[in-house]
């Protein structure tokens, strides 16, 4: 985007302060010097940034920056004819007065600058600027004939090689192995089946065998077996959440709107509904034209929503949600250009592309597309979009500024895709006509943009580099036949799952992913696909897997999507995850899911120790592991034995000796006598007490009944016995007189001394406020009323024992009304020991806390962590 | 007292200490060897310095809610003459309705060697007044919040792009592969726009901000998964060894690949960031001293915490005031300005102290603004609002105050100036992609030449726009 004024902003306010100390044209200023000092500033100020040999393709074909180009004008008439001001178009420009060339569009020029450049033209405009000798600027992409770039050009079966390698089992392999035989490339030989089929698992479901499955599968015989098993894979639901999920990524799926305004709803009503028709389109087979169809069009292919087609339209909608309708509408032509297409038209937004044939033109013509259809309030699905009563083309915004409009871009397809004599859209918004154009069986990118897509999930490496931009910078595969073979095929079929199957038995999907140094060498991308490629698991994969290991994991499929960042949260598979775009949880940061803000082409993978942190950790692996190695199929049995059992469960194989003995020697050592960092929650408890008038503690019970985030004395709320009486994070009410005191009891672990401070206080004016006591067994060491107050109090330290509390204890002071009260307390507990435990009143607030949760791993736990969270588990070969 | 250079070289010395004491073979330590390079965010910057680099750290204290400039930084006598009368300047449009001119409640004197004006209300921070380039002639785009903070954290009001601190770690790499290269403290929870703020957007997500709600106190509670319940360290140290062999196993039957390498010292590093991370954020091991000069209160501690953090090579600190937007003071400015700057002044002067004392002071800078300013006129009372009040002040993006401070920048100036009243910037006007410029160049880079290839082009923190403010450089 460009906008005139910035680069000379400074220079701009100078200027503007002389020109306004020196008033106009002086009698004794030459028309020289008058154009040197005061036009030629303004003009390079304001204008030349667009106007100019320099701006590249000059705003509206006109040039500022020499007199002939002034004169000669753009489009709409010279700019400058001297002496004469109507005629001159600059002066009607710069004085807003000619609707749609307002300039500069940034703002209008003060007064005394217009003034000059009147004066300038009504004294016979003297300019000796001569034309700037540009240098011979590159050819615009426009220029270029979109058929010499090989993306552009339908793609044509390719005659096999003549000589096919005798164990081909797929053209493709053929075409590879010839190419790579140039290149002096050896195939590798294909990898053994208990590696084939833990590839297959993690490709077509995200999942891993069981020991059971591989034993079956590597003991099988039959000829067909291994297409069996890709057969049962495909055939599967799972088969639909894993390619469900990446398409996902395409479409920048989320569950929120992202930033609203305040008290906003944020929930993209309907978001689990696209997630859903996703998995199903994909679990089903539905063909890639129809998906593409429903997606734009699904308010003509099933308007009333009766086989569910129509929350596809998410794929336009479940996009963020921005305040300006052009920046949403910016958003949906990127998800659809990039999405389907591997056209990056959102480039065009403010100027042609600087590297494609696509003219700004053709982004407003899509623009104009969608522009021409709404979402209505009460339409069959919350995602839906239809065409508007009376939809119309947009006007091309020069620079992308709304105020700065050019020419009509009628609503078409896109310019380097069109033929020269086809119609333009006429059909309502263009929506439905749109989509006939980006699925008909010729053309020449959606077909290739999608197998491309596929093969990248499945190999592991793409055939086009960048799988979401296929312009013309963008290089041929290092094999186009495959590409072109596979891309035929697929726009003949349409069938993904055909495709998919295609893939998986050719032999280049089943070679091992280990070669010489010599090979590594030579192809280090592997782009001649001699070897298989070794993956890492996505966090999806990783996270089912483990969960599927450790025998937790739900099959149930769609519906409300689930926060699976928190403790205790639902096992179910992550594509089912509650997505929050705005403040997406650190994990899927962490792990690399595909950016809620945009069309993902290609994940990330990075390392980083937060991913290491959380699978040593966090709560959510811990309960995870404890699960894996309670399972019933994990018996007890001697070391040994579990070892070949966990290695089983887990690894989906049988140890090798050295690996029994690193278990066994690792499962023999004690656990550490000190033990694991004490839950700080543990040490809090909260209760009623009796207390005498002094402030002692007589009798203690613990509140019974945690609700609504706080702890209380009964259901009932008052309770009929202690009234209001209740402790939350930060604030609590007592129960009346002394009968109803309410403590927070933090426990020492160990003789020292404990130091608190904080701040503690009462906020209503009536009543006697409330009495605040920190007690120690019988000690009473701090006393204080708080009544309408908010008293910070600094560091008081006191010794305690072990089995001791310190108590802060809050009584009614007398009168049982307007008691509410807050108090914040950290507590630093240093114990002869050596250790030194810090809490925090409010961070450590909790309700009941399972008795389990505190349970220190055994070691048997541990190891079977250990194998979790290895490299083994993580990648695949 | 630790340098930068002596803690990199005690991690040094304590990764080869654990590599032994982990009792792995020289296979093992050779292999580790490679490790530091192929680490995501380690070590090694990802882009070339254009220049020589002024500053390696930032910390940016985002006073959000828009600080009123004429109250603090940018001293404007005229207001006196024109209290209770029509601005001169006439009122600029802007978010509400705005009546005549207020006066500044506050005193203003001068500071240091320079003489620069500085109210009251950080007459503190103005110890420092020699150490800094105090812009006067700040602008933006528009006078609502959102997209301001958008502006000035992304130089994008609207679309999706990476804020400053993403870029600055994407082009200069992490200094301390233990803690995360870009940090955003705010006590109490997060501003307006929330995590768009410190957002990568379309760059890698391990430049984007780490965001820790700064009231907390305890690590646990800073950063995710820190510590175990679960498992004692002694116990962990021993998994984690033989997690080592495992995976050493495991790699020796495949083909070297820089990911298995990398994955098996983030164990490593995961393991030593529960102690470096716990230490960094723990402000109570600060001798007595340095804590009473910072204060009390949730500003002093996160300032003292962000003095750590850079101490430990994180490159980006972002101390945002606090949740929501405190400084918006539509009515009733002197008392919240007063109480705001109360929690604010006293840390400021002492982490500039601090960071001089340390000698970190010419390697850090220090960026002190907010979002936009406020207007000199009067916000008229609305319903719901400001209801029965005139004593506020509305937003203002024609002109406003930021200062820098610290590595590479020229102090005991003024740079620019709004008009008679404070209303626009009107000399040597700095908008805020200019600043943006100017931050990327005193970290040594070009801010045209900081690039990120997406979708087909090359974006910029800059987009098409900035010039470099050249005054602010020393």
């Amino acid at each position: 985007m460009r906008s005139f004024a910035p680069n000379c902003r400074i220079a701009f306010s100078c200027v503007a302060a002389f020109l306004t100390f020196c008033g106009v044209s002086r009698a004794d200023e030459s028309p020289l010097d008058f154009f040197e000092s005061k036009i030629r500033p303004l003009l390079v100020e304001h204008c030349y940034e667009c106007h100019s040999a320099d701006a590249g393709e000059a705003g509206g074909n006109l040039r500022l920056d020499s007199a002939a180009a002034t004169r000669r004008g753009g489009g709409r008439g010279a700019a400058v004819v001297p002496g004469n001001l109507d005629e001159s178009m600059l002066i009607h420009a710069v004085g807003y007065s000619e609707p749609g060339m307002e300039m500069p569009p940034t703002g209008k020029l003060p007064d005394e600058q217009i003034q000059l450049l009147r004066d300038w033209i009504k004294t016979g405009a003297e300019d000796p600027r001569e034309e700037a000798t540009a240098e011979p600027k590159a050819a615009s992409p426009l220029d270029r004939d979109p058929a010499s770039h090989w993306a552009f050009v339908t793609p044509l079966r390719p005659t096999a090689p003549q000589s096919v390698n005798a164990d081909a089992r797929d053209v493709v392999d053929a075409f590879f192995v010839a190419a790579a035989k140039q290149q002096n490339l050896q195939p590798e030989s294909v990898a053994d089946r208990a590696t084939l089929i833990r590839r297959l698992y993690f490709d077509l479901a995200g999942l891993v065998p069981s020991i059971t499955e591989t034993d079956e599968f590597v003991a099988d015989k039959h000829p067909l077996a291994y297409d069996r098993l890709v057969d049962k894979l495909i055939a599967a639901p799972e088969f639909g959440e894993r390619f469900g999920r990446h398409w996902m990524d395409v479409a920048r799926y989320a569950d929120t709107v992202g930033y609203n305004f305040a008290g906003r709803e944020r929930r993209l009503i309907g978001s689990e509904r696209f997630r859903d028709w996703t998995i199903a389109a994909f679990a089903g087979d539905m063909p890639y034209d129809k998906m593409i169809r429903h997606q734009l069009s699904g308010d003509r292919t099933d308007p009333d929503n009766a086989q569910g087609n129509l929350d596809a339209m998410g794929f336009l909608t479940v996009g963020r949600l921005f305040q300006n309708k052009f920046d949403l509408v910016d958003d949906r032509i990127d998800v659809i250009t990039r999405g389907l297409l591997g056209m990056t038209v959102a480039c065009a937004r403010c100027h042609d592309h600087k590297f494609d044939p696509i003219p700004t033109a053709d982004y407003y013509s899509l623009a104009g597309i969608l522009l021409s259809s709404e979402q209505p309030e009460d339409g069959s699905s919350p995602l839906m979009m239809r065409d508007k009563a009376e939809p119309s083309d947009e006007r091309i915004m020069l620079r992308g500024q709304s105020g700065n409009r050019g020419d009509v871009a009628p609503r078409q397809f896109l310019t380097a895709l069109r033929k020269a004599d086809e119609p333009r859209f006429d059909d309502g918004s263009g929506r439905a006509q749109l989509a006939d154009r980006i699925t008909a069986s010729d053309n020449p990118l959606t077909y290739r943009v999608m197998v491309n897509r596929l093969w990248t999930h499945l190999i592991g490496q793409s055939l086009v580099q960048t799988p979401s931009d296929f312009g013309f910078r963008t290089e041929p595969p290092a094999v186009p036949e495959v590409l072109d073979e596979l891309a035929t095929d697929f726009a003949e079929h349409k069938s993904i799952k055909r495709m998919v199957r295609r893939i998986v038995t050719t032999q280049t999907y089943q070679r091992q992913s280990t070669a010489s140094d010599a090979a590594m060498q030579q192809d280090p991308e592997n782009r001649f696909a001699m070897r298989g490629n070794l993956r890492r698991r996505d966090f999806e994969s990783q996270r089912d897997s483990m969960l599927q290991v450790a025998g937790q994991l739900q099959r149930v499929t769609g519906g409300e999507p689930v926060d699976i960042s928190v403790a205790g949260a639902p096992p179910r598979r992550t594509v089912y995850a509650f997505i929050d775009r705005q403040n997406l949880p650190g994990l899927f940061r962490t792990f690399d899911i595909a950016s809620p803000d945009a069309h993902t082409p290609q994940r990330h993978y990075t390392t980083i120790p937060q991913q290491s942190l959380f699978m040593l950790n966090s709560p959510l692996v811990m309960d995870t592991v404890i699960h894996a190695a309670s399972s019933p199929v994990v018996s007890a049995g001697d070391d040994r034995q579990w070892v070949e059992q966990v290695f089983a469960r887990v690894l989906g194989r049988v140890p090798s000796e050295p690996e029994l003995q690193l278990a066994t020697d690792f499962l023999a050592v004690a656990l550490s006598p000190s033990g694991p960092m004490p839950d700080p929650r543990r040490q809090w408890s909260y209760g009623l007490a009796t207390i005498d008038p002094r402030g002692f503690i007589h009798q203690w019970q613990p509140f019974p009944v945690f609700e609504r985030d706080r702890w209380q004395a009964s259901s009932t709320y008052p309770d009929p016995v202690f009234g209001h009486a209740q402790i939350a994070a930060e604030r609590g009410h007592p129960g009346g007189g002394l009968g109803g005191a309410v403590v927070r009891r933090w426990s020492a672990p160990a003789d020292g001394t404990v130091t608190v401070v904080g701040v503690m206080g009462h906020n209503s004016d009536q009543g006697d406020g409330v009495r605040a006591t920190f007690a120690i067994g019988e000690s009473v060491h701090w006393q204080e009323v708080q009544k309408s107050s908010h008293r910070p109090y600094d560091a008081m330290t006191w010794p305690i024992k072990q089995g001791q509390s310190l108590d802060l204890i809050v009584d009614d002071n007398g009168s049982p009304s307007f008691d509410s009260y807050f108090w914040r307390t950290q507590i630093r507990f240093e114990g002869h020991d050596g250790r030194t435990i810090e809490s925090s009143s409010v961070d450590d607030f909790s309700g009941p806390l399972a008795d389990d949760a505190a349970r220190v791993l055994s070691r048997r736990e541990q190891f079977t962590h250990l194998l979790m969270i290895s490299n083994e588990f993580a990648f695949v070969d | 007292m630790n340098s930068p250079l002596s803690i990199e070289k005690r991690n040094l010395i304590d990764r080869r200490q654990m590599l032994r004491s982990c009792g792995m073979g020289m296979g093992m330590l050779s292999l580790a060897h490679l490790m530091p390079t192929s680490i995501a965010g380690a070590g090694q910057p990802e882009i070339a310095s254009h220049f020589p680099v002024k500053a390696k750290y930032v910390i940016h204290l985002f006073a959000n809610g828009g600080p009123s400039h004429i109250d603090t930084f940018d001293y404007k006598p005229a207001l006196d003459d024109f209290h209770g009368k029509t601005a001169p300047t006439g009122n600029l449009k802007t978010e509400r309705p705005t009546g005549t001119v207020m006066r500044s409640p506050f005193k203003f004197k001068q500071h240091g060697q320079s003489g620069l004006y500085v109210s009251e209300l950080f007459e503190q921070t103005a110890r420092h007044i020699d150490s800094m380039a105090v812009i006067r002639s700040m602008h933006a785009d528009v006078p609502n919040h959102e997209p301001s903070l958008m502006l000035m954290n992304t130089g994008d009001s609207q679309l999706i792009r990476p804020s400053m601190g993403s870029w600055l770690t994407y082009g200069l790499g992490s200094a301390n592969e233990n803690l995360p290269a870009f940090v955003a403290l705010s006590p109490g929870g997060y501003p307006i726009k929330e995590s768009e703020n410190w957002r990568a957007a379309f760059l890698p997500g391990k430049y984007q901000g780490t965001f820790i709600d700064s009231s907390h106190q305890r690590v646990e509670r800073l950063i995710e998964n820190i510590t175990n319940n679960r498992i004692a360290p002694e116990d962990q140290r021993l998994a984690l060894d033989l997690l080592a062999k495992l995976n050493a196993e495991h790699a020796a039957k495949r083909d070297d690949d820089p990911r298995l390498q990398a994955r098996i010292e983030s164990f490593e590093l995961a393991y030593r960031m529960q102690s470096e991370a716990a230490d960094a954020f723990d402000v109570n091991r600060e001798p007595q001293a340095v804590l009473d000069a910072y204060g009390p209160g949730d500003q002093a501690r996160q300032m003292l915490i962000a003095r750590r953090l850079v101490e430990r090579g994180v490159r980006y600190v972002q101390l945002w005031h606090g949740a929501g937007q405190p400084w918006d003071n539509h009515d009733d400015l002197e008392a919240r300005h007063r109480e705001l700057a109360g929690q604010c002044d006293r840390g400021i002067a002492a982490l500039l102290d601090d960071l001089k004392r340390i000698g970190l002071f010419d390697e850090t800078l220090v960026i002190w603004g907010g979002e936009f300013g406020r207007t000199p006129t009067v916000e008229l009372p609305k319903e719901g609002s400001n209801q029965g009040k005139q004593n506020g002040r509305d937003h203002n993006h024609y002109g406003f105050t930021m200062w820098l401070a610290g590595g590479g920048v020229k102090g005991g100036q003024a740079i620019g100036a709004t008009d008679e009243i404070g209303f626009r910037a009107v000399e040597d006007r700095v908008h805020v992609h200019d600043l943006h410029a100017t931050i990327l160049r005193l970290m040594g880079f070009d801010h045209k030449r900081l690039t990120y290839r997406y979708a087909g082009r090359d974006f910029r923190l800059t987009d098409v726009h900035g010039h470099v403010v050249d005054d602010v450089i020393a």
